[in-house]
């Protein structure tokens, strides 16, 4: 056993306070799970691991009241590359910047602890969220020797069209943003999603209608892609189970996501007017919701838009303009208002969004990405290869009554497929447009009773 | 059932849709089947004459006037003046720049049509790509690019207030449809006078007749060619300020893409290189989509144009009008 091995024997710190013994969460060992992994070196192992507890126990012993200190040890640490998947630039960008700034804050704090027992890069895999663009950067992440897991994909059209390209690899990809209910049929063994899916929001948002909002009838638009359409077909169902009359449905021919052009709506408004709806529910991306609301009301449409996560943006008010937007219905598996966003808005500082979706569930994954890296290395891992292997048990360990606590809550993972197994309603949020900002409603729980 | 009574309760509304979405596409259909009409090529960068069109205007109102909101009386006229003048003079000189660089060389050394082709692909992913890079933070060959874009997406503002005008049939007409649909006749008849009564427009004429035998005639080729491309550019740049005041769409370096390859099925259904077929054409496909999304649903919208394009086709190969 290594060195670096011998650190798994002090359990595993939660985050920012490597003394801390109140643990948020104890990892398995992965050396244990892979049955004779690296047993040859058990006894060095011990040895080392003991001599390295003395020394990190007499660092604590001086200094407890300061959790964050680096005077602790360094251990020599192995460099491993993490990619993230997604729309770093592009036009659609606002909706998973904040989780891959939330993924840096975290890995920067991990690469700066001298305890921790790797260096990680932290590349971006930019697809700019297109489905189609993503496979060529998605395999040259899986070609990187360094690779050791990949943050997202962020977006559910590329994690469908990218999925198979890590999973044969054998890369663990996490993602923090892709909802699409679609994306757990693939029987990925190395997918985890680390965020509620579209199941509960489509029935969530059905039941807001429903019960809430109480409209004469509802017109459902999609957007035609992975992600769009399963969540207007499942608002769909929910919402006549509930009795809500549903008076048309339209799909759009090219949505802006794929083809970078806004959608001439003209004819699905004249649809929507004609159908005498007064309630829109919008599966899709605000590159699409964004622009139909503002044409809407160009149109002379005077109706309630109700909209997913992939609404939850900043660019969806500048879109819509201010005054079309003024009264939107918002719901994502994501609190914009979370104690966290105020960690973000500082590290991230001028760079940081308006509205920080999915920033807290970012810093989470990257957490659960350190975490496994720190289990695999713990382990014996010191290749990639191995690394990945370790990074994949560990998540596995995952399990209901072994949670790891983040920051946003606490992550527990099914077995085939990777869903999270702690996902409730009361991690999603509501909210509505006032003034050209987004009040937070609050969760399922609280508006829904 | 459903697609009768959907294209009957909403045929004039539909109709309305169609005639000011497709003056759009007669607008940029022009350019391709001009261009087709004097060299026999498809130009396929014409989609980002279009883009470039978009861009200036954007740019225009956006950073030049700095307009936030709606604009009335003068200052409405001048901004939608400026901004749609700058939109085709830079479109028109993308043409002209297109001809210049990507069609002239090849020309002149009796190229094959396969050559052109490769060219106008060539062209057309250039200029997408070198817009792509125009977002403040980006450098080619150590010149820095200019930010023309932005990296977040900033639509069009609102310059004109959207308001009903009248109504046919009960279907309304704002003042943005029916200036689209009023500055795309327009245009359309002005470029059909010049082509049809001007000297220039001869040589056009001439040119696209018999090349050979006009430039025995004393006609100039080279002139009649950039003419060509500017007037086809001037008109996707109008195409491209309309679009835009329409929909109020951000600028994105592929916005032209669908449009134009809209536009180009236009031009060959109401004949590739006849010039009223191009209008005829665009008018139809427009009308054809907005009925087909009453009738079968707006996912089904490309497929139902272009099928009618293929039915047309197949019953008539020359196009509507038939070949200039």
């Amino acid at each position: 056993m290594t060195l670096r091995e011998g650190t798994a024997l002090l359990g595993d710190w939660p985050p920012g306070s490597r003394c801390d013994t109140n643990h948020q969460h104890t990892s398995g060992d992965p050396g244990r799970t892979k049955g004779g992994f690296m047993m040859h070196r058990k006894w060095a192992g011990v040895i080392a691991g003991l001599a390295v507890f003395a020394m990190v126990a007499a660092a604590c012993t001086e200094d407890t009241t300061s959790p964050t200190t680096t005077s602790a040890t360094p251990v020599e640490k192995i460099d491993v590359t993490v990619y993230a998947q997604g729309a770093w630039t592009g036009g659609v960008n606002s909706l998973t910047l904040p989780s891959f700034q939330g993924g840096q804050i975290r890995f920067d704090e991990l690469n700066a602890d001298p305890t921790y027992p790797a260096t990680i890069t932290y590349e971006p895999a930019d697809t700019q969220g297109s489905g189609t663009g993503a496979p060529p950067i998605a395999q040259q992440a899986a070609q990187d020797p360094r690779t050791v897991a990949i943050f997202g994909p962020a977006f559910s059209g590329e994690s469908e069209t990218t999925g198979d390209t890590y999973n044969e690899a054998g890369i663990p990809f996490i993602t923090a943003s892709a909802t699409s209910v679609t994306l757990a049929g693939f029987g990925w063994d190395y997918w985890y999603r680390a965020v509620g899916n579209d199941d509960a929001q489509g029935r969530l948002a059905a039941q807001w209608v429903a019960e809430v909002l109480q409209p004469e009838s509802l017109y459902i638009i999609h957007d035609n892609t992975t992600y769009g359409k399963p969540l207007a077909e499942i608002v769909e169902q929910a919402a006549v189970d509930a009795g809500v009359q549903i008076l048309g449905k339209s799909g759009i021919a090219e949505p802006a996501i794929d083809t970078g052009t806004t959608v001439d709506f003209a004819s699905i408004i004249t649809d929507v007017q004609a159908s005498g709806a007064d309630t829109v529910f919008f599966g899709g991306y605000f590159v699409d919701s964004g622009p139909f609301l503002n044409q809407a009301t160009a149109a002379g449409l005077d109706i309630t838009l109700i909209s997913g996560d992939g609404s939850v943006s900043s660019d969806f008010v500048t879109l819509a303009g201010e005054g079309a937007a003024e009264g939107t219905l918002l719901l994502a598996p994501s609190n914009v208002d979370s104690s966290f966003v105020e960690k973000y808005n500082q590290a991230i500082g001028g760079d940081a969004l308006g509205i920080p979706v999915y920033a807290g569930e970012g810093y989470d994954v990257a957490s659960l990405i350190g975490e496994g890296i720190k289990a695999a290395i713990d382990g014996g891992a010191t290749t990639p290869v191995e690394i990945r292997l370790g990074i994949k048990t560990y998540l596995d360990s995952l399990v209901t009554g072994n949670e790891f606590q983040g920051v946003t809550k606490d992550y527990a993972f099914a077995q085939d497929p990777h869903e999270l197994s702690t996902a409730a309603d009361e991690l999603y949020y509501f909210y509505r447009v006032e003034g050209g900002v987004l009040v937070n409603l609050g969760n399922a729980v609280e508006v829904l009773g | 059932m459903d697609c009768v009574t959907g294209v009957g309760d909403q045929f004039w509304a539909q109709t309305r849709n169609g005639l000011t979405v497709g003056s759009i596409y007669a607008m940029i259909a022009l350019g391709y089947t001009m261009v087709y009409g004097v060299l026999q090529l498809i130009n396929f960068a014409h989609s980002e004459v279009f883009m470039v069109g978009i861009v200036a205007s954007w740019h225009v109102v956006n950073r030049w006037f700095g307009v936030v909101g709606p604009q009335t009386g003068s200052a409405l006229f001048l901004v939608m003046g400026g901004s749609i003048g700058v939109a085709m003079l830079a479109s028109g000189l993308t043409a002209i720049t297109i001809e210049r660089f990507a069609y002239r060389p090849l020309r002149k050394r009796g190229a094959p049509r396969l050559s052109f082709l490769i060219s106008a692909i060539g062209a057309s992913l250039s200029i997408q790509y070198l817009f792509a890079l125009m977002d403040g933070r980006h450098s080619l060959l150590f010149i820095t690019l200019p930010n023309l874009q932005g990296t977040a997406p900033l639509p069009f503002p609102t310059v004109m207030e959207s308001q009903p005008l009248f109504s046919v049939f009960g279907a309304p007409f704002t003042n943005r449809q029916v200036l689209v649909i009023g500055v795309a006749v327009t245009m359309m008849f002005l470029l059909d006078a010049f082509v049809r009564r001007t000297r220039l427009g001869r040589g056009i004429r001439a040119v696209a007749q018999d090349p050979e035998t006009a430039s025995l005639m004393g006609v100039s080729i080279d002139r009649v060619v950039v003419t060509t491309f500017f007037l086809g550019g001037v008109m996707a740049g109008a195409a491209g300020f309309l679009y835009v005041m329409l929909l109020g769409a951000p600028s994105h370096w592929a916005i032209g893409f669908l449009p134009g390859i809209k536009a180009f099925a236009a031009a060959v259904l109401g004949g590739i290189g006849n010039i009223r077929g191009a209008m005829l054409g665009g008018l139809v496909l427009g009308l054809v989509e907005a009925h087909g999304t009453a009738c079968v649903g707006s996912q089904w919208q490309t497929v139902i144009s272009f099928m009618v394009l293929v039915a047309v086709l197949m019953v008539r190969p020359q196009g509507i009008l038939g070949r200039g």
